[in-house]
């Protein structure tokens, strides 16, 4: 089964949360540290991680970046601070998602199994409430219907589907799709996001697949939330 | 306010007076000195130009210059006690005169300007200094306030949404296990707020302290009892109560403190370590003396160790509500009249002794 790193230094919240885990299967590691975490995860192999960012000796910001220096481990950050600007900081640093804290428990365990099972970066092709893209052929289809694409928005497909349920911020999409230069300007990114979603005859209001977190960034909406 | 404009115009009335009648005593004091030449004379007169137009400005020296010269002229010049003069000599001379003396008054106004200037800049660069660091303060309190409110909720609310969703896969023992959680949470949010409330009426001076003469017996027992109720393990001694007097104080106040310093001591003691409260009493003072075997708090952190905002300026990087406890101890003792400080501990290498004196005559 697949083991749950929690790294938190409030004893209670420790224990709501690896009684709640534990009673889905999942196993337990934790850290009270940002040392303690950045050595479990160099050396338990855990699945996932769940960070708090206020640690008592290190803060969870630093954590995260020293943990993508040597590991791609999906990191789902807890944290009570709220502030769009914590939230773009972890995400650019490399989280793959950002609860803020307080959360309902169900809430989290579909957030943990979407990382828990997102494609591998590797993969030919992608498959995700009827949308496929065939890596190889540059071919997307949804629903069954060809959708043609400019190289642009192909771009932008391909990294929401990288990584499905995991918040890419404007930054790291801007960063990928265009290059350095243009990683300020919001503007062209917004553009590029609706006439993707109007060749995917998406409704910006009440999207089925690529969801907007205003000021954040964007996120490719996975069978497995909720 | 009329009383001031009154006293204004006194001291204006004052200056102008001064300004005109130094130059006039200064001349009647040089009809002494015949023998003295009229540039003695005249540099004397200058003198008392330069020190009112330092003092008090450009209007009053200038009045200064004019008075001198006429001074000068109908007590010194041919012919004498006239204002007429026949010598070129002294008619280039007060020319002269009159010339730097209105130098010396456009000079010293404007270094006086400069210097005023420069202090309005100086205060506006205080200003912002100060409006930033209330800002840098002010987030800090927010994002520890922040903190420490909602830390309890994650776990009342997390563990709450586990028992509804989730209660088929709970055992028992885990729902169990849950709600105490909740539970013990809920208490701290209660003990955290009751805190917070208890330091914003000290802080505005709200709290009115209803005194009675109370046995400090009374309430070192009360107090032992209720650390005993949240700590089951705490090893609490009580040594010195036999001859302690009665002292003047809010009883629920400074059992409060007391409480406070006392579940610090247990906190940061490790466990089962005894935790000493000592008490003697002098002429003026009741001393309780609070004991542990913690690690201690280092010479420099012991003055901040009491500031409300020391906690705060730590952010989300603390336990939530740690640390609140001794800016409100320090608060109620202060309140009585009292003392509350660090010490090291006697007889012994680590450790933390606080010390809470009260004033026996309250």
């Amino acid at each position: 089964m697949s083991k749950i790193l929690i790294v938190d230094d409030e004893s209670q919240i420790i224990k709501f949360l690896s009684i709640s885990l534990k009673s889905q299967g999942y196993d337990i590691a934790i850290a009270q540290t940002g040392q303690e975490a950045i050595a479990q995860v160099g050396l338990g192999n855990p699945d996932v991680v769940l960070l708090d960012l206020g640690l008592p000796d290190l803060d969870g910001q630093h954590v995260l970046q020293s943990i993508r220096e040597f590991s791609q481990i999906p990191v789902i950050v807890l944290s009570v601070r709220n502030q769009e600007s914590d939230k773009v900081k972890a995400l650019d640093a490399g989280a793959n998602d950002y609860v803020v804290k307080p959360f309902s428990v169900p809430e989290l365990l579909a957030r943990i199994r979407i990382q828990l099972r997102s494609t591998p970066i590797s993969a030919s092709s992608f498959e995700c409430k009827g949308l496929s893209i065939h890596y190889a052929q540059r071919r997307v289809t949804y629903l069954g219907r060809d959708i043609r694409l400019s190289k642009k928005e192909y771009a932008l497909l391909c990294c929401l589907s990288e990584n499905p349920g995991s918040v890419m911020t404007q930054s790291q999409l801007m960063q990928r799709i265009w290059g350095k230069s243009h990683s300020d300007d919001t503007h062209y990114l917004r553009i590029l996001v609706a006439r993707l979603r109007a060749r995917l005859g998406e409704d910006a209001n009440q999207p089925s697949l690529i969801e907007t977190l205003p000021g954040i960034g964007y996120r490719l909406i996975s069978d497995y939330f909720f | 306010m009329f009383e001031g404009i009154r006293h204004l115009h006194k001291r204006k009335i004052g200056i102008w007076l001064i300004s005109g009648l130094l130059p006039v005593f200064t001349s009647i004091a040089l009809l002494l000195f015949t023998d003295f030449h009229h540039h003695i004379k005249l540099l004397l007169l200058l003198l008392c130009v330069l020190l009112v137009a330092v003092k008090q400005g450009l209007g009053p020296a200038l009045c200064t210059a004019i008075v001198s010269l006429l001074c000068f002229n109908y007590l010194f010049t041919e012919p004498k006690f006239t204002l007429v003069m026949n010598e070129t000599e002294d008619m280039l001379a007060l020319g002269v005169f009159l010339f730097v003396a209105l130098m010396i008054g456009q000079q010293t106004q404007q270094l006086r300007k400069r210097i005023e200037q420069e202090a309005a800049t100086q205060q506006a660069l205080q200003r912002v200094e100060i409006e930033k660091d209330r800002e840098v303060l002010r987030s800090a309190l927010m994002s520890s306030l922040s903190h420490d409110l909602k830390t309890p909720l994650v776990t009342m609310i997390g563990a709450t949404s586990s028992l509804l969703e989730l209660k088929n896969s709970l055992s028992e023992e885990d729902k169990h296990e849950l709600l105490s959680s909740v539970m013990s949470e809920a208490q701290r949010l209660e003990r955290y707020i009751q805190n917070l409330l208890d330091m914003t009426r000290l802080g505005y001076g709200g709290l009115s302290i209803d005194r009675q003469s109370i046995a400090l017996v009374d309430i070192l027992q009360v107090l032992r009892a209720r650390v005993l109720k949240r700590f089951p393990e705490a090893n609490i001694v009580l040594s010195g109560l036999a001859s302690l007097p009665e002292v003047n104080v809010h009883p629920a106040l400074i059992e409060q403190a007391l409480y406070n310093l006392t579940e610090n001591a247990v906190k940061f003691s490790p466990e089962k370590e005894e935790i000493q409260v000592r008490c003697h009493s002098n002429d003026d003072w009741v001393v309780i003396d609070i004991l542990d075997k913690g690690p201690g708090i280092p010479e420099e952190l012991r003055e901040s160790a009491f500031d409300f905002f020391n906690t705060l300026g730590r952010g989300d990087q603390h336990h939530a509500g740690e640390g609140l406890g001794l800016a409100i101890a320090k608060g109620m003792i202060g309140a009585h009249g009292g003392q509350l400080m660090i010490l090291d501990p006697l007889n012994s290498e680590h450790g933390t002794c606080m010390r809470v004196m009260l004033p026996i005559a309250g």
